[in-house]
């Protein structure tokens, strides 16, 4: 243990202050591997809605759900809570942002007969980025309009 | 039974913060009824915004376990409202 103002090899060693502090504070960072971790998470979080929607959809499946799951489980054992928090927060916003699969209003039953999509998207569908994949009629009715 | 007068500042301000986040759970993300602040949306699209707010939670986490649960709650929420805010209405 060096004292303080005390000299090795005729030079006088420095203790305390900026790079005492710095040596602290790097003893008690965790490891590397736990740190790029941490990192990569922050960032899918930070960044969760520039993530392709397949990774989304993936994430909202059966699999990926069990997956997700088994992810956050596994960060929480071995890396500690605050990894398996962060790592919850990114599995939740990857699971949120999922395109919900409803269906469409009009799905050609019953009496009304659906046709293909023919042809190319109207300007409405091209300005709304509406990607249609049936219709249920291509003419329609009119009346005079009375009392 | 401690008094107010032999609680800590952290045993003082830790129920408070709780309170507040808890607060702001119900009151803004869970009905998704009442509106953020503009502020809050026009910040969202920076990047190093949405990282101070990821900042936060691991901080609020370091802090104190439930704060950090509490804190992770709202940054979920905010996160994913302002996700789905800004997510054309055909992409839904």
């Amino acid at each position: 243990m060096v004292q303080p103002g005390s000299k090795q090899n005729g030079f006088a060693v420095q203790q305390g202050g900026m790079v005492d502090s710095f040596q602290q504070m790097m003893s008690q960072l965790d490891s590397p591997s736990k740190l790029l971790y941490g990192t990569l998470v922050v960032l899918l979080i930070v960044y969760s809605s520039e993530v392709p929607s397949e990774y989304h959809s993936f994430a909202d499946s059966l699999l990926g759900r069990i997956f997700g799951i088994v992810i956050v489980y596994g960060a929480l054992e071995t890396m500690g809570w605050i990894y398996g928090l962060l790592t919850a927060l990114a599995f939740l916003l990857l699971l949120t942002g999922a395109r919900r699969t409803v269906q469409e209003g009009f799905d050609g039953g019953g009496s009304v007969s659906e046709k293909k999509i023919v042809g190319k998207r109207w300007f409405v569908e091209k300005v709304l980025g509406e990607y249609p994949s049936k219709i249920a009629t291509d003419q329609v009715t009119t009346a005079a309009i009375s009392d | 039974m401690k008094t107010l007068a032999w609680l800590t500042t952290d045993e003082f301000i830790q129920p408070l913060i709780i309170v507040f986040a808890v607060f702001i759970v119900i009151q803004y993300s869970s009905l998704f009824e009442t509106e953020y602040h503009v502020k809050l949306i026009d910040l969202y699209v920076y990047p190093w915004w949405r990282i101070l707010i990821v900042l936060l939670a691991i901080s609020a986490a370091l802090w104190c376990p439930q704060i950090g649960i509490v804190v992770a709650l709202v940054v979920f929420f905010y996160l994913s409202d302002m996700n789905t805010l800004i997510t054309p209405l055909p992409h839904l």
